[in-house]
């Protein structure tokens, strides 16, 4: 063990408190959750029992919240892969408190968004099929590929840069259950922190590093080839993967900021969550709004342009039709407000960028409702337009996987520090390679 | 001849195989002949005897006496003349438009009794025989006697021979016709002593209550044909004597799952024979059927052939098919990262082992270069 | 600390327990890796040399290509093709495999056109599915076999026709009475969870009988046959089919989305 100064030990202390003592207002907090899941399961027994005609899909709109709730939550998995591998590819050294945050929101929002395909399937006793008879052609195959390989490598990558605060845990952690000391004494694998064993870290932690971007971009692309490899309108578009992608870190990066608000409130974590690190994601958030405002009018402004005659069924729709309150909404509520709340200085307060951070997840999940509801709802042949307003199962279900995605969260953030300790206290090859970094970092009160 | 030649001409103007308004059967024959059908055949001997034709008109101008009669296909024709030298009748040619008339001239040698017949055909003052001009001749026999009050000759001819340069008859049509006949010269070329009007004869009907003949068609399809490109497809329809009938209307059909599907129809030329373009779109053995419906008294029949249509030749496949690329990409790349997976966890499970005091699972193995460079430190 | 030479005995049959352990657990790793490296393989050769759905396709001397003609100057709304085809299948509720729509031009005239499943040959229903349920058998049918999709309804949302169909409700599962009466070319009996459609009536072109819309049409409007023949039939008539489609300009619905669909329609209003 690395020597520590009494004000280290005051440092780990406080950070690994919320793992020590789940308080009772926590208890509570998981109680109502694992009651919103218990009664998502209800109604996914519902379903199962009666089919999805206990939904409110039909033949016209064959996809509703359910696939709108795979996009959101793969979505915002992306920001594992931003704070880890591309800010320490920068050096921005100043991730080190949120990057567990971000990891953890990675692997919890994949588990959630990969199951709800599944809820969504009519025959999920077949889904071993997939695997068996999987058709490399089909975009469903690409997403299955690409999102397991996603869920494993983060998963590696959450471990290891966990593994030096499980040795932690397992060491000064004696008062906790049975279970989880052994899990500590499990997930820590006889870590001693000598230096072969951090050089090995340092090797793995590298490559997996460089490997886990491709496999990001990969994942929001492939999920949006799902709907750009079919010939309906709003949805044949050759723009689908890097507006996906941004997206995708645009909300991301929206969910980590509301994520340190809500533990940096609850868990105390002022020292090492400052108003730096909201500053500098709320300016990360404003550029990826810049970006998507950018794709955005891209999208709309030449299709508009050309107005098409399929396009243009459905451009009035989404301008002045049945989705236009979830249209407008999205673009000025999710894109214009934050965008000028983080772009003047006098609002870019950490509050204004918390408001601003909610603004954008909130909306970010009607634009993914609208991009798949309001294009199935667009007629492609000479027929009505399609309905549709998701039934109680749907919502129920949604509810707990907001739950569910919540909930995991938060079981987390009570099983390991939130915030990788190792990493804020001890200086570790891995953490930083040049002194100039190494300076910042002491500056910065690590 | 000559003036023969210039009756004939004015034969010629009229279009071929007109049949008028009058009916047939017309009282006193006033410029009628006609040429009933008979059971039997005339015999060709030269000499006519009473009830020997079915018909006969006398022309007043010339005093010939034209006797007429057809069986099957053959047509009777008996000329009396009253001369001494050639006897001709002339009826207007197929090759309407072209004032080409159809000459039949015969002279018979009173002193050896052979008859000399010629088919032939006029146009102003030509004159040719069918042989010359690329045709047949088609008289089919002939035979005469001459004696003091004049020429006798018979012969018979085809109804629809199959040379152009002959005029063709349809039972129940009329037909424009003359005769002419010379006093005592046996040189065609002369000119004639004596030639009709234009006349008319009406090919009689043929019975119903006859025995119905039977029709056969042949099927002529090429062997081999590629799908796409197309083809003709010919029919030859014939009588029980093997004559093809010209101008019945042949059906083509296609054998196809749900029915036969009808290619088109033609109608057959002076041999009997018709045909259709096939355009096949698939490869494989097609059924073509040709149908005769039936006319008169000539039965329907139908004959079917088969085709074999082959695939045309495309270009061989890729060798490497498009999505075993891809499909070979995908795995190489998600195969490669996945092999990283199993490197990390290797090099965890190598910290676990050294958390043990333990040397790594490869440790037997040579070591990765770098390794020894960074510390120099050995595992195990 | 790395344990490094020792002497004595002790330490050499420890390092020999230690080497046999590890040589055991080499084994086992290697082994998995091998395993794993064959199941990919399998499963990597399948994909790339053929599929299943061979068995479902006709000898290969029977090579046909189905093709349907819809003359729309015929059609009258009339729907007995729906409802034929409703019986002949016993389509469920909700679900129409031939659906007639009622098109309205710019003048206000309206004319009716039923819409089978097009059976494209670039089908791109056949292209998304992710288990390789929905087919194209030689012939060109687009089939489904129910006993393998899994309900995501991707080809629902590839389709450009809204041809298929999927199974919100009913019996999940069937009978043995009713398993022995379900084949991909005759979906007699219906899956919950599964996606159906227009399958041409292949069991009764299999013998060479004509689809029920096409028998039962009142005003000989449908046309089917085997496009290799260039032949359609409505029952009475038989057309050929590239002269017909020339005369009468006949055209293919979203031709330009290069689906290749096997209906043909003739325009409703020629002269």
């Amino acid at each position: 063990m690395p020597e520590t100064t009494p004000e280290i030990e005051a440092e780990i202390d406080h950070l690994l408190a919320p793992v020590r003592h789940w308080s009772k207002r926590f208890l509570a907090f998981i109680g109502c959750l694992a009651a919103v899941v218990g009664w998502g399961a209800y109604a996914y027994s519902v379903q199962l029992r009666e089919g999805l005609a206990v939904t409110n899909m039909r033949n016209t709109v064959l996809w509703g919240v359910y696939i709108s709730n795979f996009v959101f939550f793969i979505g915002i998995s992306h920001v594992g892969a931003l704070m880890s591998a591309i800010l320490r590819l920068t050096h921005a050294n100043w991730r080190k408190p949120v990057t567990r945050m971000a990891e953890a929101i990675t692997v919890c929002s994949l588990a959630v968004g990969a199951a709800m395909p599944l809820i969504d399937l009519g025959r999920p006793d077949r889904i071993l099929n997939v695997i068996v008879y999987g058709r490399l052609q089909s975009a469903i195959l690409w997403d299955f590929v690409s999102i397991s390989t996603y869920l494993t490598g983060s998963l590696i990558f959450l471990y290891l840069f966990l593994l030096p605060d499980t040795a932690l845990l397992r060491d000064r952690l004696r008062g906790v259950g049975r279970f989880r000391r052994w899990l500590y004494t499990t997930l820590s694998i006889g870590w001693k922190g000598t230096s072969g064993q951090r050089r090995r870290l340092d090797r793995s932690i590298g490559i997996m590093t460089i490997l886990i971007l491709p496999i990001a971009i990969s994942v929001h692309t492939v999920v949006s080839w799902i709907f750009a490899m079919t010939l309906r309108v709003g949805w044949d578009s050759t723009i689908f993967g890097p507006y996906f992608v941004a997206g995708a870190l645009f909300s991301g990066v929206a969910s980590v900021l509301m994520a340190m608000a809500l533990f940096t409130h609850f868990y105390k974590l002022q020292k090492w969550i400052t108003p730096v690190h909201f500053r500098n994601l709320g300016l990360i958030l404003l550029l990826l709004d810049i970006v998507y405002i950018y794709f955005t009018l891209n999208e709309y402004v030449t299709v508009s342009y050309k107005n098409e005659t399929t396009e243009a069924q459905l451009l009035s729709a989404l301008y002045g039709g049945e989705f236009a309150w979830i249209f407008w909404s999205v673009q000025i509520g999710g894109l214009l407000i934050p965008a000028f709340i983080l772009a003047i200085r006098r609002t870019r307060t950490t509050l204004g960028i918390i408001v601003a951070a909610t603004l954008v997840n909130v909306t970010m999940w009607l634009k993914r409702y609208v991009i798949v509801v309001s294009t199935l709802a667009t007629p492609q042949m000479p027929q009505p337009w399609g309905a549709y307003w998701p039934s109680w199962v749907e919502w129920s279900i949604t509810a707990a996987a907001f739950a569910g995605f919540v909930l995991l969260f938060a079981l987390f953030s009570r099983v390991f520090p939130i915030v990788s300790v190792w990493e804020v206290t001890e200086r570790h090859p891995a953490s930083e390679t040049t002194p100039e970094a190494e300076a910042v970092e002491t500056e910065a009160g690590g | 001849m000559r003036s023969f030649v210039v009756a004939l001409l004015v034969l010629a103007s009229l279009p071929l195989g007109v049949s008028l308004s009058a009916p047939p059967g017309a009282a006193a024959h006033n410029g009628y002949a006609e040429c009933p059908y008979s059971d039997q055949l005339t015999v060709v001997d030269g000499a006519i005897v009473a009830g020997e034709y079915a018909d006969t008109y006398t022309d007043p101008d010339t005093g010939i006496t034209v006797s007429l009669q057809y069986s099957g296909s053959t047509m009777a024709i008996g000329l009396q003349s009253p001369g001494q030298g050639w006897v001709a009748i002339a009826f207007s040619s197929v090759v309407v438009g072209t004032n080409y008339t159809n000459v039949i001239a015969a002279y018979v040698d009173g002193v050896t009794g052979q008859v000399r017949a010629e088919d032939e055909v006029d146009h102003g003052w030509e004159r040719h025989w069918d042989t010359s001009i690329g045709g047949t001749n088609d008289i089919l026999a002939v035979a005469g006697v001459k004696n003091g009050s004049g020429t006798t000759v018979e012969f018979h001819y085809p109804l629809n021979s199959t040379d152009r340069n002959d005029q063709h008859f349809e039972p129940g049509g009329t037909y424009s016709f003359a005769v002419a006949f010379s006093a005592s010269s046996s040189d065609f070329n002369s000119s004639d002593s004596g030639h009709s009007r234009q006349l008319l004869v009406y090919i009689g009907p043929t019975p119903s209550f006859l025995p119905p003949e039977g029709t056969r068609i042949a099927v002529g399809v090429p062997s081999r044909i590629v799908a796409g490109e197309s083809t003709v497809v010919t029919a030859v329809l014939r009588n029980a004597t093997g004559v093809g009938l010209s101008g019945r209307p042949l059906t083509f059909w296609l054998d196809t799952t749900f029915g036969p599907l009808p290619l088109g129809n033609a109608t057959t030329n002076n041999a009997g024979k018709a045909a259709t373009v096939y355009a096949p779109r698939g490869a494989g053995t097609w059924t073509l059927t040709v149908r005769f419906a039936g006319q008169g008294r000539f039965q329907p029949s139908e004959a079917s052939a088969q085709v074999d249509v082959q695939d045309p030749v495309t270009s061989p496949p890729p060798l490497l098919r498009t999505d075993t690329g891809i499909a070979l990409i995908v795995l190489a790349v998600v195969g490669s990262i996945w092999l990283t997976y199993g490197f990390v966890a290797y090099q965890l499970s190598a910290i676990r082992a050294e958390g043990r005091g333990q040397s790594p699972l490869l440790a037997g193995l040579p070591r990765l270069r770098s390794y020894k460079a960074k510390g120099g430190e050995k595992n195990g | 600390m790395p344990e490094t030479e020792s002497a004595g005995e002790d330490a050499q049959a420890l390092s020999r327990d230690v080497s046999r352990r590890r040589f055991l657990k080499l084994i086992a790793v290697g082994g998995g890796f091998a395993a794993a490296g064959a199941l990919g393989g399998k499963f990597l050769f399948e994909k790339l040399a053929g599929t299943p759905e061979d068995a479902l396709n006709p000898a290969p001397g029977q090579r046909r290509s189905w093709v349907m003609l819809i003359d729309l100057k015929r059609c009258d709304g009339c729907g007995v093709c729906t409802a034929a085809c409703r019986k002949e299948h016993n389509v469920p509720a909700g679900q129409e495999w031939i659906k007639v729509y009622q098109v309205r031009n710019d003048d206000g005239s309206s004319y009716f056109l039923p819409r089978p499943c097009m059976h494209c040959e670039n089908a791109p229903c056949v292209s998304v599915c992710p288990v390789g349920a929905t087919f194209v058998r030689r012939d060109g049918l687009v089939l489904v076999d129910h006993d393998r999709c899994i309900g995501c309804r991707y080809c629902m949302a590839a389709c450009p026709y809204d041809a298929r169909y999927f199974n919100w409700g009913g019996a999940a599962e069937l009978t043995p009475e009713e398993r022995a009466l379900y084949r991909p070319e005759y979906p007699l009996v219906h899956r919950r969870g599964t996606v159906e459609k227009c399958v041409f009536c292949a069991h009764r072109a299999d013998q060479g009988q004509l689809p029920a819309c096409v028998e039962k049409c009142p005003m000989k409007a449908i046309f089917f046959g085997d496009a290799r023949e260039d032949a359609v039939s409505n029952g009475t008539e038989v057309w050929q089919l590239s002269k017909v489609l020339r005369e009468s300009a006949g055209f293919r619905f979203k031709e330009e989305l290069g689906t290749k669909p096997r209906v043909f329609y003739l325009p409703a209003r020629r002269d």
